[in-house]
């Protein structure tokens, strides 16, 4: 009793017959007494299916990998920062590509430019440039004739002039 | 039909039939696999996860196999392995669950527990489940499978001399547990069980 197992003895091969010893009566002991229940034969038939399922189902992220959501996620976000590089840039232009009418004529992306320049300097600009009448983007500019009178007569100080385009303008109101 | 050895199994892969070679694989060691794990683990439910883990796992690394050792050895070092870190994920899971319900259990409650637990599972599983790991799975290999020492140190990786060692504490163990709880039993040294243990 309270024996110290030296596991030199088990190395020599001293301790064989004491452990084949003691597994013999444990056998014995245990003789009949009932295991953990055996699984019903279906269930070693359909075994090799479900670990076949079992093997498909981890390669499926491999076969299918293009519409995975991870790279259709991928591809739109992509696409998403390229839409906005592109509006980005039609909303930023790069300064010398861009007109000085189309610049004053209220596109918004452009009066950050514009803040370099007082009112004064655009609109001698633009009165000088011809009133943006030679670009194509006339659209982007409504003033009328009267304004333009008016723009004129201020610019030439002429305070008759400056009261003729306000009548002017008044009469093309009415009509 | 005429059942081939592992050697001819192994040459089937080498010849491109690895389907053949897989199916005849599993068909021939899926019991002893399974009760191998199934004696680790306990519940029928989780000796069939990992038994099927084992042959997933056997069929992705099949390229990797150089033949070094039998097919037999690696089918159960890879079931050893899935049993010990399951069981070591579970004592974690265990561990967690009695902490949240350890305050509420009462005395009576305990006691219904373990009488519940001896009616359900056989009292050779109760005693098993008291051996760590590694020794419950040599148990296993040379009480239950009565696999040579040499062929357990492969799988384990440890020497002849730990092994039989620690087979022989397991022995004990069990015994001794069989002795205290289920009547008499002569063995030698019982009493003397020490309780630390002999770890691989």
């Amino acid at each position: 009793m309270g024996k110290k197992l030296n596991s030199e003895a088990y190395k020599m091969n001293r301790m064989d017959d004491v452990i084949e010893k003691d597994v013999a009566e444990l056998r014995s002991f245990l003789e009949g007494v009932p295991g953990p229940s055996e699984p019903h034969p279906a269930y070693w038939n359909n075994f090799l299916l479900r670990v076949h399922e079992r093997i498909e189902e981890k390669q499926v992220p491999k076969k299918k990998a293009w519409w995975s959501p991870a790279l259709i996620w991928g591809s739109l976000s992509g696409v998403a920062a390229l839409l906005l590089v592109t509006y980005l840039t039609n909303l930023f232009p790069f300064g010398n590509d861009i007109p000085e009418g189309e610049m004053l004529a209220g596109n918004t992306g452009a009066k950050t430019v514009l803040t370099t320049k007082t009112i004064d300097q655009e609109l001698d600009d633009f009165i000088i440039s011809g009133g943006g009448a030679d670009t194509d983007e006339t659209a982007y500019f409504m003033l009328t004739q009267g304004e333009i009178e008016m723009l004129n007569a201020i610019e030439a100080d002429d305070d008759d002039a400056i009261l003729r385009a306000i009548i002017g303008e008044d009469v093309s109101l009415e009509i | 039909m005429v059942e081939l050895d592992d050697k001819e199994l192994l040459e089937l892969y080498r010849l491109g039939q690895k389907e053949r070679m897989f199916n005849e694989l599993v068909g021939r060691y899926q019991k002893r696999i399974y009760w191998v794990v199934r004696r680790m683990v306990k519940r029928h439910e989780d000796a069939d996860d990992i038994a099927q883990d084992v042959f997933v796992k056997a069929y992705t690394a099949l390229e990797g196999f150089r033949g070094d050792s039998d097919i037999y050895t690696w089918l159960y070092r890879i079931a050893v392995n899935l049993s010990i870190n399951h069981l070591r994920k579970q004592k974690v899971r265990n561990a967690v669950d009695l902490d949240d319900y350890l305050p509420f259990l009462s005395r009576d409650a305990d006691q219904d527990k373990k009488m519940m637990r001896r009616e359900n599972v056989s009292f050779i599983e109760e005693a098993m489940e008291r051996l760590p790991e590694k020794q419950r799975a040599v148990f296993i290999m040379r009480y239950y499978e009565e696999m040579p020492y040499e062929q357990i140190s492969s799988i384990l990786g440890t020497s002849v001399g730990g092994l039989k060692a620690n087979f022989h504490h397991a022995v004990k163990k069990v015994a001794a547990y069989v002795k205290e709880n289920h009547g008499s039993l002569n063995l030698e040294d019982v009493e003397g069980i020490a309780d630390n243990e002999d770890e691989l």
